[in-house]
């Protein structure tokens, strides 16, 4: 039984790695994944954003039928959300304010309306407003003229309509919110859950799935977007990507494999050390972060396609009976050299600053040395003990023909003259400045939401001006100092609208204002005495406007806690809300604002953040951080291989095909026109990281043409399956991973070419 | 009543008048009531202000000529479908639809009957305390009587 302790071996590491990814916890939430504010309060409205009230908005847009049909199936999902409970707003236009939000807004209407003025309670003003009431008692409206107009015959609530209704541009056919340019139905709902509640958001997906599907739609279609949907996606996405990380890379590896050794237990040799080291990855980045993002663990399942490099590398190049010492004494400082460079190629992903890229190489980078030292340290005894070599040398002679091509190897400088003058041609790499890469949000799904957002007129929340206190009022009372200054500039058509929350709540000095504007009792009645002389109105007609007026004359200031009504509630709470201790009162602004002198508005407690150049000063920052972390890897690397080859030219021959391939993989990348960020930049220091070790195994001294056919073939093994578990990444739904996986892909392959041409020794004439 | 459901086409001269609370004299207008079934409704007044009220289907309409016609959605109003459904329900005879709603209690004869109508539903009564329908071969009078006591009664004529 000289294969038992392979056997024993295998077992106890699928043991560990199961027991590890027991206890191991799994995230796919993209909030774990993006960075984080540069500032104290820029992080504070960032996790606000995505966690906070906003999240939770869902946008809709309903098209593809004509308008009439749309606006019919736009009310009857309405209606359906509604009743499903799961939404704490729907509205498409149809629902003013009603029920239990009319009757607090109606009740404090003298307090809160920008209508109430001393003048709009004169004599001579109210005789207007009789005169137009009359008329609106004769219409088939009279009803809700008896409920509304004679207990408020100066309009005070209806002039509060515009805020809390909003001055929309939007279009509506029979009652029902249209986009202006096109025919789409358009929907906005808040759902009940927390947007990031993935669990939650598919029940609130499902219900408006089900409630469309319901209305009969016929040709039309749905469109849903918002944070909470790109959150679901995103989460679903990561998910199917990592099963089919999971399932394909192994296959494949193990496919190619077995295509190559032809022996079951060289496979479980192999297998070892791979399981052992990634289960050891997702170990040390669970303590380290608390838990394994779904993205890195779907990294990790395509590191497969490095860390089997190091069994196979051992395997492939023993020869049949050789104690263990022997190979490793051949290859062993090759092996070490490479292990460190891909280890150096990784710390550019682990100091990027962005936690998700971070676990991405904390995860490759704990799994490549893991995978080396169980290679190093357990696998020889194994092997040893079963005897395992390749049992398929081919015909080395065959093999090395291929050799000969290095003759030629100067042509090799052609396509890397070729890359650079196209590169240059090009104008250089072009970069992405564009955070939205990063982001797990395909890009055509984050310009559908702005273009939803933009055509229902929902605050973009890109940039906000924060206002900051210790008291609610104190916010207001600050807000209400800017709003003429953002007046200003909505005349002026730098933007088309705003949300604050003083526009909807005034600041207790503003409501005392407006209790001193309020007449008293006696003088409001002479005032209507005069105004009703000569009308068919009974003397008592107004006693409810006479008392509302008598009771807000002497009411506190309506403060939030007063103002609790549903529809209230979801629009306020996002716009005024307290956190340790400190209000914040956020303003959020509608339109295109370009240029826009919105950052103009900050100081005296008010704090401009905007989202956008937040995050693009952040990839730009870490895109350097990473081109330093590039450069810095390859000097590093650089001085490793002179301590331990000691051979300059070598080197820099090995510097010259390594640097060949990336200036190969970014002029490719280029020409199809990819724009390069900072996942393309750490995927580079990744790509030369592996690069490495191939150049690093030709630049061997070799002994024999046996060992350098068995390097050849162990390469390209290697090699195919980089090439393989990378080039699965391309068809991965996250942009992140595609963006890696294409890089690398181009780099690993470039990486073999130019190391086989440039670093292997040039065959002698009369070697044949 | 039951036989009124058998038209398909109905027109009829209306005067309306409302008694409020509010107001020392009532209000009175007159016009044109136009039904189609099984569930379009014109009410078209002429004097003293224009004003047209069409229901078709789920959908209200009233144009007043001077401002932008406004649209409401009856599926989402429950309460004002409620009293579109009253009128329809009286004008087209159907007597089921009204009993869905209300307590229905009537006396008289064929010839001359009157029914009174009382909302089940608490939110409908807030809006209206009880309907008096009055007719012989037709509906001749509908009153609806609000809880402050304000009435509405919509006298009607048919026209052949």
């Amino acid at each position: 039984m000289k294969r038992l302790p392979l056997l024993l071996a295998l077992l106890l590491s699928v043991g560990f790695a199961v027991v590890v990814f027991r206890f191991v916890t799994v995230r796919s939430e993209m909030t774990d994944f993006l960075p984080v504010g540069r500032t104290e309060a820029s992080r504070f409205m960032l996790r606000e954003l995505q966690s906070g009230s906003a999240a939770s908005l869902i946008l809709m847009g309903i098209e593809g039928a004509p308008p009439a049909e749309l606006a019919r199936i736009s009310s009857d999902v309405a209606d359906r959300l509604d009743a499903s409970g799961l939404f704490r707003l729907v509205s498409n236009g149809r629902h003013t304010l009603d029920g239990p939000d009319q009757r607090v807004l109606f009740e404090h209407r003298y307090l809160l309306s920008p209508g109430t003025t001393a003048e709009s309670f004169g004599a001579k003003a109210l005789r207007d407003d009789l005169r137009r009431l009359m008329t609106q008692l004769q219409s088939s409206a009279s009803a809700m003229v008896v409920q509304f107009g004679l207990p408020d015959p100066t309009g005070a609530f209806l002039a509060m309509a515009p805020g809390w209704i909003g001055a929309s541009t939007l279009r509506t056919v029979d009652g029902v919110w249209f986009a202006a340019d096109r025919d789409r139905a358009l929907l906005l709902v808040e759902t009940q859950a927390a947007g990031m509640d993935i669990g939650a958001q598919d029940g609130a997906d499902a219900a408006l799935r089900a409630a469309f599907a319901a209305a009969k739609p016929g040709s039309a279609r749905l469109i849903a977007s918002g944070p909470a949907v790109f959150a679901r996606e995103a989460a679903a996405g990561i998910k199917a990507d990592v099963r089919l990380l999971s399932i394909v890379s192994s296959v494949l590896v193990v496919a190619l494999l077995l295509w190559r050794f032809r022996s079951l237990s060289v496979l479980a040799a192999i297998a070892v050390p791979v399981v052992l080291s990634t289960a050891v990855a997702a170990l040390v980045t669970s303590l380290v972060f608390g838990f394994v993002h779904g993205i890195a663990l779907g990294f990790g399942m395509t590191m497969l396609g490095v860390t089997v490099d190091y069994p196979v590398l051992l395997i492939g190049h023993r020869k049949l009976g050789e104690p263990a010492a022997g190979t490793l004494q051949r290859i062993g400082r090759a092996f070490a050299l490479a292990v460190g460079c891909a280890v150096l190629g990784l710390t550019g992903m682990v100091f990027t600053g962005f936690p998700g890229i971070a676990q991405i190489g904390l995860f490759a980078a704990t799994g490549v040395l893991a995978a080396a030292a169980a290679t190093r340290l357990i696998l020889p005894r194994l092997i040893v003990a079963a005897n395992l070599a390749p049992v398929w040398s081919g015909d080395t002679a065959r093999l090395l023909r291929v050799e000969q091509l290095r003759r030629y190897r100067l042509w090799g400088l052609v396509p890397l003259g070729v890359a650079f003058v196209g590169l240059a041609a090009m104008g250089g790499p072009h970069w992405e400045g564009d955070v939205s890469r990063l982001s797990p949000v395909p890009a055509e799904a984050l310009a559908q939401d702005a273009e939803l957002r933009r055509e229902i007129g929902a605050p973009d929340l890109g940039d906000l001006l924060v206002i900051r206190g210790t008291t609610a009022d104190a916010v207001l009372a600050a807000q209400e100092a800017l709003l003429p200054r953002i007046d200003q500039l909505v005349a002026s058509h730098d933007i088309t609208g705003y949300e604050a929350a003083a526009r909807l709540l005034p600041s207790a000095a503003t409501q005392k204002a407006r209790q001193a504007a309020l007449p008293d009792s006696e003088t409001l009645a002479t005032s209507l005495a005069a105004a009703s002389e000569g009308t068919a109105f009974q003397p008592d007609a107004f006693a409810a406007f006479q008392q509302a007026v008598a009771t807000a004359r002497v009411a506190a200031p309506v403060t939030l806690a007063q103002l609790d009504a549903p529809a209230i509630t979801a629009r306020l709470t996002p716009l005024l809300f307290q956190r340790d201790g400190v209000w914040y009162g956020p303003i959020a602004f509608t339109g295109p604002r370009d240029g826009a002198p919105l950052a103009a508005l900050a100081g005296h407690g008010a704090l401009f953040v905007d989202m956008h150049a937040e995050t693009d000063s952040l990839v730009a920052g870490g895109a350097a951080r990473a081109g330093w972390w590039l450069a810095g890897g390859a000097f590093a690397a650089i001085l490793a291989m002179l301590a331990g080859l000691r051979e300059p030219l070598m080197v820099a021959r090995i510097a010259l095909a390594i640097g060949a391939a990336g200036l190969v993989t970014v002029a490719l990348l280029t020409a199809g026109g990819v724009r390069l960020s900072l996942i393309h930049v750490v995927a580079l220091q990744f790509t030369a990281g592996v690069g490495l070790d191939y150049a690093l195994f030709y630049a061997r001294r070799q002994l024999d043409e046996e060992e350098r056919a068995r390097t050849l073939r162990t390469l390209v093994t290697c090699n195919a399956m980089t090439l393989l578990t990378f080039g699965l990444l391309t068809v991965c739904h996250t942009p992140l991973l595609q963006s890696i996986g294409i890089t690398v892909a181009i780099g690993a392959v470039s990486a073999m070419c130019f190391s086989f041409l440039f670093v292997g020794l040039r065959p002698h004439p009369d070697a044949i | 009543m039951t036989h009124l459901a058998q038209a398909s086409v109905r027109q009829a001269i209306f005067v309306e008048e409302k008694t409020l609370a509010a107001l020392k004299t009532p209000l009175k207008s007159q016009g044109v009531l136009v039904y189609r079934r099984p569930d379009h409704l014109e009410k078209n007044t002429t004097a003293p202000q224009r004003e047209r009220l069409v229901i078709d289907g789920d959908r209200l309409v009233i144009d007043n000529g001077a401002d932008a016609p406004r649209v409401i959605e009856l599926g989402g109003q429950p309460q004002i479908r409620t009293l579109v459904d009253t009128i329809r329900g009286a004008l087209s005879g159907d007597l089921p639809l009204l009993r869905r709603i209300y307590d229905v209690s009537g006396t008289g004869t064929t010839e001359d009957w009157h029914i009174v109508l009382r909302p089940r539903d608490p939110a409908v009564a807030q809006l209206v305390k009880e309907v008096r329908l009055a007719g012989g071969a037709d509906v001749r009078s509908i009153s609806s009587v609000s809880q402050n006591g304000d009435t509405d009664t919509l006298s009607i004529t048919p026209t052949p």
